[in-house]
């Protein structure tokens, strides 16, 4: 198996935090005392305990039933037919059938997110413009700016279920669902990336009278490409694991298979699916990460810090000539025509009488916003129970990565390993299990975690913290498994070398730095957690997913866009809250 | 209380192909097949025959039990509404009561078999709608509340022997059903029992199947359901009953039935309302192809019905609060 070891790192508005920038804060630190460093140290403790004992105490409340015994049976009939997953032919074809569904979606999904990216990354950036951008286009940046972050506040669900209210059961549903929120994120990265290139060869085509349009095809989109190939690409690997959520809502391929299968209770079928969800997932993931590590990109966060080494147009190309980055840009045109041919995907639901007349109708129904019965204090509820099962959940995601990435840890060949075979066949095993647990727990959507949870506990706040643990555990996991690779062996062989015995020595030089990681991640992924919830909350866990799917299914839309201002809110201030605590670790 | 928009009509036959019945894709149709076909059938005469481009014919159905036997109940129908009307018809499955709503709204599914509850909400927002075929057994429809016997609950005849739920684990079915839900939730409160008094939060099984197996697996101990899918388990005999017992039928109510959109003669030709009536009030028990569908539906005929049936399903939504 090749090394998929991500090399990739995207900035702080992406999926994966922007790594620790050493050299400024080397640069900037003050002189810190002993005293201050355990105050902080206090107080930081303190931030993570707390949150956790009160979520806790909100997710198990005293002389409330929360396990529900009769559900073991259930538990037990589904584990049963794992060995024996429905494999005859015709099932066979329509899982076939419904995994082209679901990476056709992904695909244009992904493309049309790529699309809105490109221009809203080149209007949000700065490189573009010739000068100080005009007065209008800044007055239109800063409302960009915010319906980006709206946009991607919403979850692709939610955005599923408002779109089937316009656009009917169309196809274009799944992928519009995937490509707004997705294209919002993409703008961003875009937006960052282009700024972070050197502008030399830019101002050089201007200077020399190039328009606007030819400078920036050929000065700025070149040097970018790597980057955007690969970023396409991590974002085509997300669609797909997107795309298997929004079956929940019925707009096909292998999630709406494996939903109907679960609420049929055919076991052996939900086993034949998922098994088909996980090989599709590792197999895009597999490329993905082949790709990122032969494009050997130059992190775009270090591109933005300004803090690459060298000018990434000489970087990037180098490796860029790769057969796998080749063929797989070649594949993409060819790739998106069949995906389109093949989902029948039709853009004239846009732009029919129909959509307007459903579209004026939703929003008057949506306007002015009401709360629902029972007032604030209803809506309050949701947003500390969603908030609780966010804390929940990263709690049992933690775990999951404190017991399992250790093991997944691609070692290098370096000067401590041991030697003999076996212990290295052994070490081999728990590394490809580790891996493979890991792929599991992330490819199988937490919806069907929350149905699974959902039979062992009754509807609240720990079923759906229970699956997105376990779900968040598998993303967590591989993020924080990976990073810790880069983790410097030199302090540990260094103590080693001068006989402190090998625990040891692991606590004092490995521990502290892969602790800061995992810190790192972990709240990154809270923020993500927090809009995750609204996916439990949909199959009736609890929170603000489900009194937003309890207000939909009775069409309740005044209601509904409370709902969506109040997630909205959540989102927003859990991601400022979170950035802000990663930039005072980072300190 | 949202204002009934009028109603829009159809643009786009793509729909089809997207929510075709999963597993009538045994049949070897798929979804893309079928959009292919679209159109490419010139036999439509009989009932008006609809314009060319305007395409199939898209019914649907709540789906209140196994999408098993949704598909091959529906596929049935689908067959006998294109005899009846000339039009190829598609029946669309959907994985939840509210899209079903959501379709007849926006014009994806003209026809629909709804549930009291899901009709009423599809009358409020699409005007027009209207109930126009029951079963004999719609009108006087009962819901039970089944038990695991290790509940150690007993049949009682009284509405008022329901308080002796409490402390118990109970699940209804789906959030928007009327026989799994709505009315049993009303009887419940009726007799003074708060869902408050059960043991942990009430479960929302999601269909009538869902229930009965949850109940036998023991997973709850007490359910709402549906008579009829109830009885029609029974006879199926593929789920152990031997540990369940029925505790109480309620007081009867109107449920099911066929509602068409207001716009459906004019979008797929005059008369194409009296074929599927003249088709359903004419199924005939004694003729083995109509007794299957009658059969699927657990019922002996079909009967005519009117949108004031539904008034007290309405009022009893309202005072439960499940009502936009």
């Amino acid at each position: 198996m090749p090394d998929v070891r991500d090399t990739y790192r995207l900035p702080a508005d992406s999926d994966r935090p922007e790594p620790p920038n050493l050299d400024a804060q080397r640069r900037t630190r003050p002189r810190v005392t002993g005293r201050q460093v355990t105050t902080r140290r206090l107080i930081g403790a303190l931030v993570l305990v707390v949150p956790l004992v009160w979520a806790l105490g909100r997710a198990l409340p005293v002389g409330h039933d929360i396990v529900n015994r009769g559900g073991a049976r259930l538990i037990g009939d589904l584990l049963g037919q794992a060995l024996s997953p429905r494999l005859d032919g015709d099932f066979l074809r329509l899982v076939l059938e419904a995994t082209g569904t679901t990476l056709a979606f992904a695909a244009i999904g992904t493309a049309g997110a790529l699309v809105i990216g490109l221009l809203g990354g080149l209007v949000l950036s700065d490189v573009a413009w010739t000068h100080r951008p005009p007065r209008t286009v800044r007055a239109v940046r800063v409302v960009l700016r915010g319906l980006l972050v709206a946009t991607r506040s919403i979850h692709e669900l939610v955005w599923a279920l408002l779109l089937v209210s316009v656009l009917g059961l169309d196809p274009l549903v799944a992928v519009l669902a995937i490509a707004l929120p997705f294209g919002a994120q993409t703008a961003q990265v875009f937006g960052d990336t282009f700024d972070g290139l050197p502008t030399s060869a830019l101002h050089s085509l201007r200077n020399a009278g190039a328009t606007t349009m030819p400078a920036v095809a050929f000065a700025l989109l070149p040097p970018a490409s790597p980057l955007m190939l690969s970023y396409a690409f991590y974002r085509f690997e997300c669609a797909v694991r997107s795309t298997v959520l929004l079956g929940a809502v019925g707009v096909g391929g292998l999630g709406q298979e494996l939903v109907v299968s679960l609420s049929s209770r055919n076991w052996d079928e939900v086993w034949t699916l998922i098994a088909a969800v996980i090989i599709v997932s590792a197999l895009v993931d597999a490329w993905s990460g082949r790709l990122r590590a032969d494009m050997a990109v130059a992190s775009c966060s270090e591109w933005s810090a300004g803090a690459a080494p060298e000018p990434p147009g000489g970087v990037a190309p180098r490796r860029s000539r790769s057969r796998w980055a080749r063929w797989s840009a070649l594949a993409i045109i060819p790739g998106l025509v069949a995906a389109w041919l093949a989902s029948g995907v039709s853009l004239s639901g846009l732009t029919s009488s129909r959509t307007r007349a459903l579209t004026g109708g939703l929003v008057e129904d949506l306007l002015p916003p009401k709360l629902p019965a029972g007032g604030w204090s209803v809506v309050g509820d949701a947003v500390l129970d969603t908030l609780a099962m966010a804390v929940v959940a990263m709690a049992i995601a933690v775990l999951i990565t404190v017991v399992i990435a250790p093991w997944a840890v691609t070692t290098r060949a370096q000067g401590g390993a041991p030697g003999s075979l076996p212990a290295r066949i052994a070490r081999r095993m728990a590394w490809a299990l580790a891996r493979i647990g890991l792929l599991v727990l992330r490819s199988v959507p937490p919806t069907v975690w929350a149905v699974i949870a959902l039979l062992a506990l009754f509807p609240g706040i720990l079923p759906g913290a229970l699956a997105l643990g376990v779900y968040t555990g598998g993303v967590l996991g591989r993020l924080v498994a990976e990073s810790w690779e880069s983790v410097s062996p030199v302090p540990r062989n260094a103590l080693l070398r001068s006989g402190v015995p090998g625990a040891l020595a692991t606590l004092a030089a490995v521990v502290p730095a892969s602790a800061h990681q995992l810190l790192t991640y972990t709240l990154y992924r809270f923020e993500i957690c927090v809009r995750e919830t609204a996916v439990v909350g949909i199959v009736g866990a609890a929170g603000l997913g489900r009194l937003l799917s309890e207000n939909l299914n009775l069409f309740r839309f005044p209601v509904v866009s409370t709902l969506l201002i109040a997630s909205f809110a959540v989102s927003v201030s859990s991601e400022l809250l979170s950035r802000r605590l990663r930039r005072a670790i980072r300190a | 209380m949202t204002r009934p928009r009028p109603a829009i009509p159809s643009a786009t036959s793509s729909a089809a192909a997207f929510l075709t019945s999963r597993r009538g894709l045994f049949t070897g149709a798929s979804g893309l097949v079928l959009l292919a076909a679209c159109g490419t059938d010139d036999t439509s005469t009989a009932g008006g025959g609809g314009d060319a481009s305007t395409g199939p014919l898209p019914i649907s159905a709540i789906p209140d039990q196994d999408p098993e036997a949704l598909n091959r109940l529906y596929g049935l129908v689908a067959d006998r509404f294109a005899d009846a009307t000339g039009l190829e018809v598609t029946y669309t499955s959907v994985t939840e009561y509210p899209a079903v709503v959501r379709g007849f709204e926006v014009g994806d599914i003209f026809v629909s078999w709804m549930g009291g509850l899901t009709g009423v909400q599809a009358a409020q927002r699409v005007e027009g709608a209207t109930a126009f075929a029951q079963r004999d057994i719609d009108a006087t429809f009962t819901s039970l509340f089944i038990a695991t016997r290790a509940s150690g609950l007993a049949p009682f005849d009284d509405i008022d022997g329901l308080t002796g739920l409490a402390g118990h684990t109970f699940t209804f079915g789906s959030d928007t059903s009327t026989s799994g839900r709505l009315m049993p939730q009303d009887f419940m409160e009726q007799a003074g029992l708060s869902l408050d008094d059960l043991s942990g939060e009430p479960g929302f099984s999601g269909s009538h199947d869902a229930t009965i197996e949850a109940v036998a697996a023991g997973s709850f101990e007490v359910g709402a359901v549906n008579s009829q899918v109830w009885d029609a388990t029974v006879d199926a005999g593929e789920v152990d009953l031997s540990d369940v017992v029925v505790l109480f039928r309620t007081p009867e109510f109107f449920d099911y039935h066929w509602l068409a959109r207001p716009d459906l003669d004019e979008v797929y030709g005059a008369g194409t309302l009296d074929a599927i009536k003249k088709l359903l009030f004419g199924l005939d028990a004694s003729e083995p192809d109509d007794a299957a569908i009658l059969d699927l539906f657990g019922a002996t005929s079909f009967v005519p019905t009117e949108n004031a049936n539904y008034d007290a399903i309405r009022d009893v939504a309202d005072r439960l609060g499940l009502l936009a």
